[in-house]
């Protein structure tokens, strides 16, 4: 398996696992009612891509990075990561996480924050916090590591957690609207800031949101998602040069690109 | 490794200073002149009532009588308090230590739930008062009675934070944990148990000043000392001045056990900040 060596802090950059999902659905059964999240959704994400899902509140999109992330079942259709099912993925410590708010640990330090799932794999301290303190550096944490989570920033905290996601070198990154939580201001640097960590870990990412700006500046490709039950509607490859900059977002594509992808959303 | 921290990004996100301590402004400490004066003022217009002869001594003893009288016969509170002590401390760590681990077995599992939640709501809704008779006729007159009403009365609060406590756990972190397989133990003692910490001592703070209610019941039904046999038996030979003495003596008691409680939470779990503060620094951010 992947992590069993615990050589360098830097883990080389590990490829991204490609990620395909076909014909998923997921339906809810209660004694009362049975509702479809999601009726049928398949696209693929490419190894070390970067995938936005955008929709709707309540289209499902969750649900579908639930799904990925093993911690729900399909109803029907399958789902494969780097060619093996979500269950092996998840044994073979290839996802992580990170979600809207940061979920740290109030009483641990950043450091031990960031190091809590290589605790769990049972690595040494010194293993760990060398590691820890190299994601910390990515993330531009650099001399926050005995800071405790409410001594910082709602934005550095979400740093601390894509580092805490990163820290057992996962080969994809599910991210469910992880700056949903955070000021407009703050947002648009940790988009930045994320794409510059994509550019040095490059993992396969699959990312919520419900901004359409975010997803077309973030992405390789975006999958609008319909109403629930959910379909996709439309995958969409954003082709813009890499990396992406400020001053991409006063390009005409840019703007065309999130004119279009509004009037999906709305009709 | 990229040099990003030329490139400004953490300008406009500093962290948030949060108040370490707070600060004793001229204000609050005028403020805090104040209410120790009321106090005082309190104490010396009740001197003065019982002196003037408005008040019979064998009602209110002034505070100067009853607090001679502890210095007079000091050996015997002591001796007295000792006791209370005693099966306070015992029966708060039996009691403490058996709604803990009921706790857990509740918060656990759903069969243990639907077993001890009947037991536990009817010891709850019979008055322990009343249990404390029978618990000398089956325990006879002695230290064990008192624990074992002193445990049953501070069970609860333990065992329902315990319960709370970790049932708060966010469901996000179990997910966490869950993508790196950590077994249930880990889970257990990494995320669950200092989740529960602050919650548990909450519960252990309001378990400490039961138990010394628990005691002085238990020696009120059954006992040959302890401070509410104390103040039982000065009760009826009309000492009012020793039953007083009694009386400072359990509130200090409570006193420093609760603090005792309070700093043995500061002790052990040291990044947690008061609710104040946490409230604080979040309308601060």
């Amino acid at each position: 398996m992947a992590s069993t060596e615990t050589g360098s802090a830097a883990r080389g950059a590990t490829q991204g696992d490609r990620v395909v999902l076909e014909g998923v659905a997921k339906t809810f059964r209660t004694a009362e009612r049975v509702t479809q999240a999601v009726a049928d959704v398949s696209f693929t994400a490419g190894a070390s891509e970067f995938i936005s899902l955008i929709g709707p509140s309540g289209c499902g999109k969750t649900t579908v990075m639930k799904m990925v992330g093993d911690l729900l079942a399909p109803t029907s259709g399958t789902i494969t990561i780097g060619g093996g099912t979500t269950e092996e993925a998840r044994r073979a410590r290839k996802l992580g996480f990170v979600f809207q708010e940061a979920t740290l640990l109030g009483w641990r330090s950043m450091l031990d924050n960031v190091a809590l799932p290589l605790e769990v794999l049972g690595e040494s301290k010194s293993a760990r916090h060398e590691r820890a303190r190299y994601l910390l550096d990515l993330v531009g944490l650099a001399g926050f590591e005995n800071h405790y989570p409410d001594q910082v920033s709602g934005g550095m905290q979400q740093r601390a957690s894509i580092a805490r996601a990163l820290s057992f070198s996962p080969s994809v990154l599910l991210m469910d609207e992880p700056f949903g939580a955070l000021d407009l201001i703050t947002r648009d640097r940790m988009c930045f800031e994320l794409l510059r960590i994509w550019e040095e870990e490059r993992k396969t990412v699959l990312f919520v949101t419900h901004s359409i700006t975010e997803a077309v500046l973030l992405s390789d490709k975006v999958a609008i998602f319909s109403n629930r039950p959910s379909r996709i509607r439309e995958y969409v490859e954003i082709d813009l040069p890499r990396p992406r900059t400020v001053e991409m977002r006063d390009d005409p594509r840019f703007h065309e690109y999130v004119r279009e992808f509004r009037a999906m959303l709305e009709d | 490794m990229a040099d990003h921290s030329s490139s400004g990004v953490l300008d406009a996100e500093t962290a948030a200073p949060r108040p370490r301590r707070r600060k004793f402004s001229a204000r609050t400490a005028r403020e805090q002149a104040i209410v120790i004066a009321f106090y005082v003022a309190l104490v010396v217009l009740w001197e003065l009532a019982v002196r003037a002869e408005l008040i019979a001594p064998y009602i209110l003893p002034a505070p100067s009588m009853f607090m001679a009288e502890l210095a007079d016969r000091w050996d015997l509170y002591l001796e007295h308090t000792i006791a209370t002590t005693n099966s306070t401390l015992a029966g708060f760590a039996l009691g403490s230590g058996v709604g803990f681990v009921l706790g857990l077995l509740i918060a656990y599992s759903r069969t243990m739930e639907r077993i001890i939640y009947p037991a536990i709501i009817f010891t709850q809704t019979v008055p322990k008062l009343a249990l404390a008779p029978l618990f000398t006729v089956w325990f006879g007159v002695g230290a064990l009675p008192k624990v074992l009403i002193t445990a049953l009365i501070c069970l609860f609060p333990v065992l329902i934070n315990t319960v709370t406590g970790i049932k708060t756990v966010d469901p996000r972190l179990r997910q966490l944990m869950n993508s790196v397989s950590a077994s249930k133990w880990q889970l257990f003692r990494m995320i669950e148990l200092p989740t529960a910490l602050p919650s548990i001592f909450a519960g252990l703070q309001v378990g400490v000043t039961l138990a010394v209610v628990g005691a002085l019941v238990g020696e009120w039904v059954g006992a040959d000392r302890g401070l509410g046999f104390l103040i039982l038996y000065d009760t009826s030979q009309l000492r009012t001045t020793g039953v007083f003495a009694s009386l400072v003596c359990v509130t200090v008691m409570g006193i420093v056990l609760f603090l005792l409680v309070r700093w043995l939470e500061k002790l052990l779990l040291p990044h947690r900040p008061h609710a104040e503060l946490e409230s604080l620094s979040k309308s601060g951010m």
